[in-house]
């Protein structure tokens, strides 16, 4: 069981982030942040390894990008990633779909 | 302490990184980079406000180490693929090289074409080669399979 509950999809969620056109690191935190209303509220820290994990793996690249004269580490899907969000997005719905029939059979 | 809670904090995590120079560059430019848009307005900034919203230097570290440590196995991993696979073609591919052209081209795959009348084996795809079918060992054309 993952320590955060976040943690055992961070993988779907920043290459979801990504895919979303957001391309840095700060920006890849605060769509995760904002876009859950602050439920997913990791150390920002954390998005880093989980990065570079995803790139060793193929998933995404990155590169230097110039930004207002600021040097950025810009990170973009590739295609083995496009297929393992397509993958791992159905994993998840398949996986809610259970808890929630699950669920409504559930008396309160 | 520079008394930038930025700077020490990066430096802290710099000590911490058990990976090459170039990647501990990376790391903490993009670490600093991170922090510096997100605190730039904050001047009572903390070690501690740091910690809070990024995380610990040592848990980061230990993320990074780890991280290090499995892809230095998978580089070791595929290396040994790479040797293993080097040293099956050097031992087999003489002795396909040998056999008649024919032959090789079923060895090379079903890509080569080999010229029914002079034997000659050729890259290219022209209307009068016969396809030889690696799989069979049959030549091939216009669909008729021929006995090889």
């Amino acid at each position: 069981v993952p320590s955060h509950p976040v943690k055992g999809y961070l993988d779907l969620l920043l290459l979801a982030a990504i895919t979303s056109g957001r391309e840095h690191g700060y920006a890849i935190a605060q769509h995760l942040h904002l876009a859950s209303n602050g439920i997913f509220d990791l150390p920002e820290g954390t998005i880093y390894p989980a990065l570079h994990r995803l790139e060793r793996d193929g998933l995404v690249r990155s590169r230097w990008s110039d930004v207002d004269g600021r040097k950025r580490r810009a990170y973009a899907l590739t295609s083995a990633g496009r297929k393992e969000l397509v993958r791992r997005r159905s994993d998840w719905e398949s996986f809610e779909s259970g808890v929630r029939s699950i669920l409504a059979a559930a008396t309160r | 302490v520079s008394g930038d809670p930025v700077a020490d904090y990066v430096a802290e995590l710099r000590r911490l990184l058990r990976t090459s120079p170039q990647r501990r560059r990376r790391i903490a430019h993009e670490i600093e980079d991170h922090l510096r848009e997100a605190f730039w307005a904050n001047e009572s900034l903390s070690l501690k406000d740091l910690q809070d919203r990024f995380g610990t230097t040592e848990d980061l570290a230990e993320q990074f180490n780890t991280l290090a440590s499995t892809s230095g196995k998978t580089h070791l991993t595929r290396v040994a693929a790479c040797a293993a696979l080097a040293t099956a073609c050097a031992l087999v591919l003489p002795v396909r090289l040998t056999r008649a052209p024919h032959q090789r081209a079923q060895a090379i795959g079903s890509e080569v074409m080999v010229d029914p009348h002079s034997g000659a084996v050729v890259l290219t795809t022209q209307p009068n080669l016969v396809r030889i079918d690696p799989a069979t060992g049959r030549r091939l054309t216009a669909g008729v399979h021929i006995n090889h």
